[in-house]
């Protein structure tokens, strides 16, 4: 039984991605054991925030919790905050996903503030996509939003990204109680999953898949032959997740 | 049967993604569920060619479950007709190696490119070094060498398509098809015939393409196919 943290539906309009569908994700997850998974709409963040947030919660209500949403939050548009205080208390909102990269706002930013406000107000988490070698989302951005806010719970999308970044992603997740880290991503290895859990702790690391960016087969074969414990990768598959969302899944 | 058309053993000068000897090699294939795997030496693709005479007492890798794949860099000042004729005397299929500045498609490389195609050889190319205009260039010069892509990228399925399209003679590897339903994708548009497993290891996880392919809502015979059959009859040339 698996929770992905991390989900896409929707189109991108930088490469052809095959199946952008909810259907076809839901249909897929159920052939591997993923019994919920946290989606924003690729439409939210690349090009009309609004229209995709509302999309993606309509696609998460026809799927009896097996999809939830992270409600994607633009800084470059604070106009646009409204529509987030309405939705967030929406039980099928899992929180909100920041892409400062997309979005060329640093993490760290001052522009932010307004979001993670909310996030800690509604005791949600923030799923940040982490890239380790961009000024806007790099791990030292993480850094200093967990310094400056240690009770927002906050995800490293990606954990960094590429194999250079990960084990600083597992220090900063060590560092920071409430810092997670999600596996997505398609250049970690079973071993790379490995280094992530015996750096960071084994509470410390969601499953993630990026899908449909990418294919989350391919994410559940990694993480389900991984060299590690029995406990430990329990919990990276699904006791993690659900402890941190205590949120509507459907495995909750 | 699962073999393996992407697999690299050895040193690398940075440390975490290595398999340096082949138990670790044969370990890996067997969590992922692979029974064959097709191996380049990691020196072959990292070194100068020269440096190949340093090692000249390393004992051949382990067949049958281990099969070489011997690198050759076209446009190296050193690569000599007899080290050509050894390559294509001893082994069906071989890996590009590349340099950066090295073009590997050019007037000079024409007269190896035209030898192994004549041969029957095949070559693998790494498209992230390689290039695709480079591989587009040599599949168009050289119509009929077979090339196998490694390393296509999930981005580049539209291109995929377009190449395959133009060209019989070329093959996609699936470690790195793995946007959203792009293996299932792939066979409706151009055939399960035109797609090799593999998997990129140690630099990519193994066990992902390989649970992928075993998950793919595709039918039996195109999942053997990708598997192996693909890549037996590219290396056997049946």
């Amino acid at each position: 039984m698996i929770i992905d943290i991390h989900g896409h539906i929707g189109t991108w309009p930088v490469f052809f991605i095959p199946e952008p569908s909810d259907e076809w994700l839901v249909r897929t997850n159920r052939r591997v054991g993923i019994v919920s998974c946290g989606v924003s709409h690729l439409l939210a963040i690349g090009f009309d925030t609004e229209r995709g947030n509302r999309l993606a919660v309509e696609a998460a209500r026809k799927w009896d919790g097996e999809l939830g949403v992270w409600l994607v939050a633009n800084p470059t548009r604070p106009e646009e905050l409204p529509h987030l205080e309405e939705l967030i208390d929406d039980p099928l909102v899992w929180g909100f996903k920041f892409h400062s990269d997309v979005h060329e706002t640093p993490l760290s930013s001052p522009a932010y503030e307004p979001y993670i406000e909310l996030a800690k107000e509604h005791d949600v988490p923030v799923l940040a996509h982490g890239q380790a070698d961009t000024q806007y989302s790099g791990l030292e951005r993480f850094d200093a939003v967990a310094t400056r806010h240690p009770e927002l719970k906050l995800i490293v999308g990606h954990s960094g990204l590429w194999p250079e970044g990960f084990s600083r992603a597992a220090q900063l997740a060590a560092g920071h109680e409430h810092v997670h880290l999600d596996t997505s991503g398609s250049r970690i290895t079973g071993r790379d999953l490995q280094r992530l859990v015996h750096g960071a702790g084994h509470e410390k690391v969601l499953f993630g898949s990026d899908a449909i960016f990418l294919d989350q087969r391919h994410a559940v074969g990694m993480a389900t032959h991984a060299p590690l414990q029995d406990a430990e990768r329990r919990a990276v598959l699904h006791d993690n997740a659900q402890r941190l969302l205590r949120r509507r899944t459907r495995s909750s | 049967m699962l073999i393996d058309a992407h697999r690299i053993l050895g040193r690398q000068p940075a440390g975490q993604h290595v398999f340096d000897d082949e138990a670790s090699l044969l370990a890996d294939m067997d969590t992922a569920g692979i029974d064959e795997a097709f191996v380049t030496r990691s020196r072959q693709l990292l070194l100068d060619p020269r440096d190949e005479a340093h090692y000249h007492d390393d004992p051949p890798l382990l067949p049958p479950r281990i099969k070489e794949m011997p690198a050759f860099m076209p446009g190296h000042p050193g690569l000599d007709d007899a080290r050509i004729n050894a390559l294509i005397d001893g082994f069906a299929i071989l890996r590009c190696a590349t340099w950066p500045g090295l073009e590997p498609v050019t007037a000079s490389t024409a007269t190896l490119w035209r030898r192994l195609a004549d041969a029957g050889v095949a070559v693998a190319v790494d498209v992230e070094r390689f290039g695709w205009d480079s591989l587009e260039r040599l599949v168009d010069q050289f119509p009929g060498l077979k090339v196998l892509a490694l390393a296509t990228g999930y981005r580049n399925v539209a291109r995929i398509v377009s190449l395959a399209r133009a060209a019989e003679t070329v093959w996609f590897e699936t470690a790195t098809l793995i946007s959203a339903g792009t293996v299932e994708w792939l066979v409706d548009q151009i055939g399960a015939h035109r797609l090799v497993f593999g998997t990129g290891a140690p630099y990519r996880d193994s066990a992902g393409p390989a649970f992928l392919l075993r998950h793919a809502e595709i039918s039996d015979d195109d999942r053997a196919a990708i598997a192996a059959s693909n890549l037996r009859r590219l290396v056997e040339g049946s």
